[in-house]
């Protein structure tokens, strides 16, 4: 048989497969138990978002008082359960279940800057030292994560945990709802920094642990990983996300530099 | 919602099982109103949602199984029931979708997902993509490579048999 008509075959018989399916799911109409739920969840929602800002202006306002850089030590932890960056959700402790651990680095599929501009507004550093990003990854879920990862060298030490990066640079188009989530532990702690006109947070110290929510909302921990310095902050419907063993200072300065 | 659920329920029978099928597309829409801030208005509907039904699905579904298992004994219990041409056409068509649905299941998650989108859900390249998260080139070459694998696969056992 030509291998037209073998390939043609296959594709017909997967297509009648696709009739078992249906014939396997009886009639069901979904909408009435959705909305149901929705009522429900809303219903719910209203006290418990009171308290989740309630909780934030008093972390922020209790932290500023204190001093204009701000540490928050997990000891801490009595004062705020979270900030939130942007897409980027800091908790105090360990992540659910009490899981970190090292995992491996999830950038989605490489692409070139071009490719990943024409799905986001992508930018890039103009810092001095920081040519062209070594490598571009993109993410498509939640709208779109774009990743500039630049190898060791020539004062860009290796960051911690991550073999032979020296920077990694993430670009969320979140707007505000926790995407990416990071748990303190490990002695690790949060200050807040000013990035150019932006407010961010630097997270030092010690090994802290990343986990990406799924579109969904639901962390999904099971794919965390250890990492070192981080800086993170918001600016102009995107979060940045900026990992390196580089010190405070000249972490902003590369954050400052996006264009 | 009514227009979606069709696409949403058979999603989610594809990546979950169709026992799992009607609870994840459930889930799906109620998280899919949660998060619809995050739907980029003007970008094609349909994908997106599909996206959030299979991690749901994906989620839900933490075992290994296959909605080639779980929907075997509600077809069989369908055909039974149908005026089948000749006992012999019958079993020849059965072995054909068994040794199909065995290829299938032997693909590698990242080739089954791929084929499943393409040919069980209808979906376009562009949407099987963004369902999936990855480039459309991606999905080409995986579509590709998954299709040259079913297809030995597939002579393989027709020159054993």
């Amino acid at each position: 048989m030509p291998e037209s008509n073998s390939r043609l075959l296959v594709e017909t018989d997967l297509r009648a497969l696709s009739h078992e399916l249906d014939a396997a799911l009886e009639p069901l109409d979904l909408s009435r138990a959705v909305t149901g739920r929705l009522e429900e969840s809303t219903a719910r929602r209203r006290p418990r978002e009171r308290a989740r800002r309630r909780r934030l202006v008093a972390a922020l306002a209790a932290t500023l008082a204190v001093t204009a850089t701000l540490a928050i030590p997990p000891a801490r932890a009595a004062v705020t359960n979270f900030l939130e960056i942007g897409a980027v959700r800091v908790h105090e402790g360990p992540p659910p279940g009490g899981r970190a651990t090292a995992g491996p680095l999830r950038l989605g599929e490489l692409t070139t800057l071009d490719a990943a501009r024409a799905r986001m507004p992508a930018v890039v550093p103009t810092a001095r030292g920081l040519g062209s990003p070594d490598e571009v990854w993109f993410d498509g879920t939640a709208g779109g994560v774009t990743s500039l990862v630049y190898r060791t060298g020539p004062g860009l030490p290796a960051a911690k945990n991550i073999d032979g990066v020296g920077l990694l640079i993430q670009e969320f188009t979140g707007d505000g709802s926790g995407f990416l989530h990071k748990y303190l532990t490990n002695g690790s702690r949060a200050q807040q920094v000013a990035v150019g006109p932006y407010d961010g947070v630097f997270i030092t110290g010690g090994d802290h642990f990343l986990a990406y929510d799924t579109s969904t909302g639901e962390g999904a921990t099971a794919d965390g990983r250890l990492v070192g310095n981080a800086l993170i902050f918001q600016r102009e419907g995107l979060t940045m996300r900026i990992e390196g063993d580089l010190p405070l200072p000249r972490m902003v300065a590369v954050g400052a530099s996006l264009r | 919602m009514r227009r979606y659920q069709h696409d949403a329920r058979r999603t989610a029978a594809v990546i979950a099982g169709v026992s799992l099928a009607d609870d994840a597309a459930q889930e799906a829409f109620v998280r899919a109103f949660g998060f619809l801030h995050r739907f980029r208005s003007g970008s094609p509907f349909r994908p997106w949602l599909l996206a959030v039904v299979a991690n749901v699905a994906r989620n839900q579904s933490r075992s290994t199984r296959r909605w080639t298992r779980a929907v075997r004994a509600p077809v069989e219990r369908g055909i039974a029931a149908m005026h089948a041409p000749s006992a012999e056409d019958e079993a020849l068509t059965r072995r054909r979708e068994d040794t199909v649905r065995a290829a299938l299941d032997l693909l590698p998650l990242r080739y089954r997902d791929v084929v499943q989108c393409r040919y069980l859900l209808d979906l376009s390249e562009a949407e099987t993509a963004q369902v999936l998260g990855i480039a459309r080139g991606t999905v080409k070459s995986r579509l590709s490579r998954a299709l040259d694998r079913l297809e030995r696969q597939l002579d393989r056992e027709v020159h054993h048999a």
